[in-house]
């Protein structure tokens, strides 16, 4: 169980932590400077999509998990299959901040670096996260999401200032079938609100306590703010050239401190930022172990969790080896199934569970 | 206790291996042996290119004499700029510390084949920040940089900072790998150069152990230099002239701060014919493009806090106490907007003739005015002779003196 708190912060920890390293340089690729617009209406549906979260998150959070839920409403099986979907997804997505903490510490960070043996270190840190549970996870965002959150604002803080941010313009240049298929592959990155679903019985709440406004407040402020806000920092530096910047978040300090002659002190900030990126990998695995254990009855998460991470880690090492074309290559097989778990699922799950306690509620009336 | 470390083990375990293995699970000494790459030098030979890098060596306390590091000059050729820089990492022996390169010089003879092509490696490479400064040379780049070592130290490997402190005085331009390739994709394609021009001047010095006098060569940055402009990245010319030169980087220059001017000819009761030193504070410039009948590109320049520095007068003083004010007349107003004004034009006339957009008419109105500048780009025959038939109104003026 973690406490509200924690609860709020591991969802926006989550929310952050893989929209600025490749999806900026990625959506600059097709849309450019539209890619503010996509970015401000993913960050809505998002946002709406946390609201239809938090409103089942309230009703059902003292009734119990999810996966009890399901099976209420859809049988053992039912819950069975919606927990092996929940499983693949969150695999799926689990993939982005590995990926992303490979490119920033092999391709950024170190000139030379044995990514096989530093990805062994990483999965163990990362595993052995998961492995502590979500109380752990909680407690350690709470130490370090000030320390993330203040990093960032810096680092926005000084994108915004060293850009010229008329290189926006023109917006609504894009035509309308390039913006659907950029909008359709980047739900990848996007959906955290499925943290709230899977944290349905997992959060202490006090009585009659909900989870509302201090939620959505700082989720749409990111969302809609500080997401697009950080693209139009990145989009206004490096303008025709942003395809190239693969980690937006150290690119966009690049030019900040040339007159300095402390050299790169921007890092400090891009490396706690790059904390939420290791802390989220760690969440996806344990949610990712939970989902696969309720699904084959496995009493031992821990080992789930293990295997889990090093099928990321081979699957880094061996199968995303070329991270400027898997990216692309990653989003094109996994968009469809994405769209399906971010948008349709959810009303799936409200709608018949609701229904489900309202049957109930007229049976006992009766 | 022993329960708890016996429980916890394989965490110190882990702890253990990070600290004790490098991150490049290498021999230790290969981490110190990294060559610090300050600059590079671009020249075109006939088999492809020839690149210098300006190393870097630090000093033990026993070798230096006051200097901390000492310069080191390699060279290699090759087909490509890779085949390059790859042959330099293996003559110098050590890992090539590409991420602290902070200027590239290009030769002339590179940019009249095609610059873009030249730095492709430099931009795709991510070790190697897209902050790089670039320069060109007028003949060998190698030669340049070896005059480098002239220089002060701090200036030597610092070049990219001296640019950017002569860019606030507005002499020159700081003109980064990023900002010079990314102009030429915009829709003026307009991206310009500066020139790196270092000179030697011999100075004698007495040497410790005799009095026989040793001449060494002290290295300046020259003041005023060249800048080269280009179009879609190929080389279209340069500007040479120090007024045209200033009043372009009046316009452009963003990261200005105090600059000095000198403007010719002020001629009134107070001033006979003189040639007169003013520091401006700031400046603010306006743009604003017109796509009606007449394209027409506006340009309002606002001179802020500008102080009389120094009059070279044919006038007859009288008076004991010659105040300032008395100076600070309509007149010379009039003589610093005129003088801006007409040099402002003269640019962009003498560019205009080559196809040089060098306010970026077309990038402002592809921004601001977008549907308007894709109508009038439909309603001439050449879309690259746009800037043929756009008129240049230039208002400059001068808000306020100290």
């Amino acid at each position: 169980m973690v406490s509200k708190r924690q609860a709020i912060l591991i969802v926006l920890i989550v929310l952050i932590a893989t929209k600025f390293e490749r999806l900026p340089s990625l959506i600059s690729l097709t849309l450019m400077q539209d890619g503010i617009i996509l970015l401000i209406v993913l960050g809505i549906l998002d946002v709406l999509f946390l609201g239809f979260a938090l409103n089942f998150f309230n009703e059902f959070n003292d009734r119990g998990d999810l996966y009890n839920l399901a099976s209420e409403s859809w049988g053992k099986g039912g819950a069975k299959v919606l927990y092996f979907i929940l499983f693949c997804y969150l695999i799926v997505v689990a993939v982005l901040p590995f990926e992303s903490v490979h490119d920033f510490f092999a391709n950024n960070l170190f000139n030379e670096l044995n990514y096989a043996l530093f990805g062994l270190i990483f999965l163990i840190t990362v595993v052995f996260f998961a492995n502590k549970g979500l109380k752990t996870l909680g407690r350690t965002i709470e130490i370090f999401s000030l320390l993330i959150f203040i990093s960032l604002a810096f680092i926005l803080v000084i994108g915004l200032m060293t850009g010229d941010l008329t290189n926006i313009l023109p917006l609504n240049n894009s035509s309308f079938s390039v913006f659907v298929s950029e909008f359709a592959r980047d739900t990848l990155w996007f959906g955290s609100f499925w943290i709230m679903f899977l944290l349905t019985g997992k959060v202490k709440l006090q009585k009659n306590d909900k989870i509302t406004l201090n939620l959505i407040i700082p989720y749409a402020v990111f969302c809609v703010f500080v997401i697009p806000g950080f693209y139009l920092g990145f989009y206004s530096i490096y303008n025709n050239l942003a395809g190239y910047q693969t980690n937006a978040i150290s690119a966009i300090t690049q030019f900040a401190f040339l007159n300095l002659d402390l050299g790169r002190v921007d890092w400090f900030l891009v490396l706690f930022e790059q904390v939420s990126t290791i802390i989220s990998t760690a969440i996806y695995i344990y949610l990712a172990g939970v989902c696969f254990c309720r699904v084959f009855n496995i009493k031992k998460e821990q080992i789930v969790e293990f295997i889990i991470g090093l099928a990321l880690f081979l699957l880094d090492v061996f199968v995303f080896k070329e991270i400027n074309t898997s990216a692309l290559n990653f989003r094109e097989i996994t968009h469809y199934f994405c769209i399906f778990v971010n948008y349709l699922l959810p009303f799936a799950i409200i709608l018949t569970f609701k229904r489900k306690k309202q049957d109930k509620r007229s049976k006992a009336y009766v | 206790m022993f329960r708890f470390f016996s429980r916890h083990a394989w965490i110190f375990a882990v702890i253990f291996l990070l600290i004790l293995f490098p991150v490049s699970l290498t021999s230790q000494a290969r981490l110190n042996n990294r060559a610090l790459i300050t600059g590079l030098a671009i020249d075109k030979n006939e088999s492809g290119y020839v690149v210098t890098a300006q190393i870097a060596r630090p000093l033990s306390s026993r070798e230096a004499s006051g200097e901390s590091a000492v310069l080191d000059f390699v060279s290699e050729s090759g087909s490509s700029v890779t085949e390059c820089v790859k042959k330099i990492t293996f003559e110098i022996g050590e890992i090539a510390g590409l991420s602290h390169t902070n200027f590239i010089i290009l030769s002339k003879a590179v940019l009249e084949d095609n610059a873009i092509k030249a730095l492709d490696y430099f931009l795709r490479d991510l070790q190697i920040p897209t902050s790089v400064m670039i320069v060109y040379s007028k003949g060998n780049a190698k030669d340049v940089m070896a005059k480098t070592s002239d220089l002060d130290l701090s200036v030597s490997l610092g070049l990219q900072k001296v640019f950017m402190f002569k860019e606030e005085a507005l002499s020159t331009l700081m003109v980064p790998l990023q900002n010079f390739i990314d102009d030429a994709f915009n829709p003026s394609a307009f991206s310009i150069l500066p020139e790196l021009d270092i000179t030697t001047e011999e100075t004698s010095s007495s040497g410790q152990s005799d009095d026989k006098s040793k001449s060494v060569g002290k290295g300046r940055i020259k003041y005023f230099t060249p800048f080269a402009i280009f179009k879609n990245g190929k080389f279209l010319g340069e500007i040479n002239n120090e007024n045209e030169i200033r009043a372009f980087l009046l316009a452009k220059a963003k990261n200005s701060h105090q600059f000095n001017l000198v403007i010719d000819g002020v001629n009134d009761d107070v001033y006979n014919n003189a040639s007169v030193g003013v520091r401006v504070s700031d400046k603010n410039v306006k743009m604003a493009v017109s796509l009606g009948e007449k394209p027409t590109l506006n340009l309002n320049i606002m001179l802020d806090k500008v102080k009389l520095l120094e009059v070279n007068n044919n006038a007859i003083l009288s008076g004991a106490y010659i105040a300032q004010k008395p100076y600070l007349t309509k007149t010379l107003e009039r003589a610093i907007a005129c003088q801006l004004e007409n040099d402002l034009k003269i640019v962009f006339n003498k560019t205009k003739v080559i196809g040089a957009d060098v306010f970026g008419f077309a990038d402002f109105a592809y921004k601001f005015n977008h549907k308007e500048w894709g109508e009038f780009i439909n309603s001439i025959p050449n879309a690259d002779d746009y800037l043929n038939y756009v008129d240049f109104n230039v208002k400059v003026e001068v808000s306020s003196f100290i």
